[in-house]
């Protein structure tokens, strides 16, 4: 049976060998997946769309040195998760200039408003429609450390299991079980005090470093 | 979407399609909390700017280009490649540091020639954004100018807009304009017109070549979306039709946005020129504001009453407020005072009551 993965590593071994169409059917397969991935980790639609472009960039660029040793998706996966590395290097980078990340701090600010009408207590989280319990799980989401965040959107997203995780992530399986760990904790408490009571969980918002 | 069918993968397998493995899931019972995060998908435009990107990336990577290439007909393509090679040589006279002029950056020579002024300009949303918030033109500031310079009593000269019309940056706005009203650039451009590009970088000296190749250069590692914002840009400018004066409020935005980087110092203008469209408004309003400021607001004596703030303190009078509104006044009155759409954010700006505080120092 041939699976997504098996098709994704043929395409990539004929871009390898300069077939165009089979780059443009690369990207068509894979595009919604990574800006999935990389809108709930950056919480920005084009910073999604232009991460997505890196990747496919990076992807064509290092086309002769694949091998389809390992799986497809773990390669793209690496790949992204350093796409999304240097961004978060370059927005700090950019706040050395005096200038705040408006991008994340303006969506966050929303998140937040929104939050805090559902936090008011005058509709229960079992009434909450499904806006703001969205607006509550992306609050959540943002809170968690950008490792933290991107660990439980491969999981969630590309199903991806602890190796593969740690593969892509460049770390060991260990840390990222402690990493998830940390990670289901902290959604947990705020996302079940909210569906509970309507109120987003006083621990949630800190983070990690 | 073709996301993977299996569900919660094999922990402790490698390849997650096990069959009947314990099943570990890493998001363990949370799954169901995050299940309201829905899949997104990529506009329909992506995958063509995408292919588009790649394209114009890699024509900076000759080497790389050509290995893929050269392969299956290396030998239909010796005597072409000794051909080429005694051009490159032609080409890389003295110490040029010229890469070769690679077909694909001859397509976009026209950008690639002008990257400086588009590159300050930014993008169009960005100029779209300036235009409509209708800044005022800064004004100069008196940084070393004795009193006596000043004119008009207690007006200071410096009030007075910055017009800069000999300026370089100014005239090249034009050229650049002119340039990209010439010919096509970009895939769409005839061979003819190649070989005419070619020709023409075959004749400049070698200075001239260099910053050519320093262009180039800089276009090729410029992020994917600023370069896409750049040859947007360049085809809204290169787009001689204006009927409805598109391009004229672009043209005015690029040459207020261009008054206000120019007063800075090089080294601060190249960061503030680097920032995003969104960055760089936000900069634009902070100095916006420090701009409507009265420059010495204590009196002709320097030292001002009780409630003399020092630099930047009390807001100047009313009757000077057509010369020193606020920025996006004008946009906002055309709105009826409502929240101002941002074009190059997509988000609604709050109107005045930020805007009228003055900033910090």
């Amino acid at each position: 049976m041939t699976t997504s993965a098996d098709v994704s590593a043929d395409l990539m071994l004929r871009v390898q060998a300069g077939d165009a169409a089979a780059f443009e059917q690369l990207v068509t397969l894979w595009q919604d997946r990574l800006v999935t991935l990389f809108l709930h980790h950056t919480g920005d639609h084009s910073t999604a769309e232009d991460l997505a472009q890196e990747v496919f960039l990076r992807v064509y660029r290092a086309r002769e040195g694949y091998r389809p040793t390992a799986k497809f998706s773990t390669w793209i996966h690496t790949i992204a998760n350093n796409a999304a590395s240097d961004l978060r290097q370059r927005a700090y980078r950019r706040m050395e200039h005096g200038v705040a990340p408006s991008t994340s701090s303006s969506s966050s600010a929303v998140g937040l408003e929104q939050i805090a009408i559902a936090a008011s207590g005058e509709r229960p989280a079992r009434e909450a429609d499904r806006q703001e319990l969205q607006s509550v799980v992306r609050e959540a989401i943002s809170s968690l450390s950008d490792n933290q965040r991107m660990a439980v959107l491969l999981a969630k997203f590309e199903h991806c299991s602890y190796e593969e995780i740690a593969a892509a992530m460049d770390l060991s399986v260990p840390a990222v079980k402690s990493l998830l760990f940390r990670a289901r904790d902290q959604l947990r408490a705020t996302l079940e005090s909210y569906q509970r009571d309507g109120v987003r969980s006083p621990e949630a918002g800190g983070g990690e470093p | 979407m073709s996301h993977p069918a299996s569900g919660p993968t094999v922990a402790g397998g490698t390849s997650g399609a096990g069959g009947d493995d314990h099943v570990v899931d890493p998001l363990d019972d949370i799954r169901l909390l995050l299940d309201s995060l829905t899949p997104s998908s990529a506009p329909e435009t992506l995958t063509s700017t995408t292919i588009e990107m790649v394209a114009v990336s890699s024509a900076g990577r000759p080497g790389e280009r050509k290995k893929s290439a050269r392969r299956p007909i290396r030998s239909l393509w010796g005597a072409a490649g000794c051909v080429l090679a005694a051009l490159l040589i032609g080409l890389a006279m003295g110490r040029a540091t010229t890469s070769d002029p690679d077909e694909r950056i001859l397509e976009y020579l026209p950008v690639v020639e002008h990257l400086g002024v588009l590159q300050e300009a930014g993008s169009v949303a960005f100029l779209r954004s300036v235009a409509e918030r209708d800044y005022p033109p800064p004004r100069r500031f008196p940084f070393g100018r004795p009193p006596e310079g000043r004119e008009g009593g207690d007006r200071p000269r410096f009030d007075q807009p910055a017009s800069a019309p000999a300026d370089e940056g100014w005239l090249q706005l034009n050229e650049t304009l002119e340039a990209l009203q010439e010919g096509p650039f970009g895939p769409e451009t005839p061979a003819s017109e190649i070989d005419a590009r070619r020709e023409h970088v075959e004749e400049l000296d070698d200075d001239a070549r260099r910053r050519l190749a320093d262009a180039a250069k800089a276009f090729q590692e410029l992020p994917l979306s600023r370069r896409h914002d750049i040859v947007e840009l360049a085809r809204a400018l290169g787009d001689g039709d204006d009927p409805e004066g598109e391009l004229q409020a672009l043209l005015a935005a690029a040459r207020s946005w261009h008054q206000w980087v120019a007063w800075r110092d090089p080294a601060d203008r190249h960061a503030v020129v680097a920032l995003d469209a969104t960055d760089r408004l936000e900069w634009l309003d902070r100095y916006a504001r420090f701009n409507v400021r009265p420059m010495f607001p204590m009196g002709p004596s320097g030292r001002g009453g009780p409630e003399g703030r020092g630099f930047g303190g009390e807001r100047g009078d009313r009757s000077r407020e057509g010369r020193d509104r606020r920025p996006g006044a004008d946009a906002e009155r055309r709105n009826g005072g409502a929240n101002v759409p941002d074009a190059a954010t997509g988000s609604r700006r709050r109107s005045a009551p930020e805007q009228t505080t003055p900033a910090a120092g």
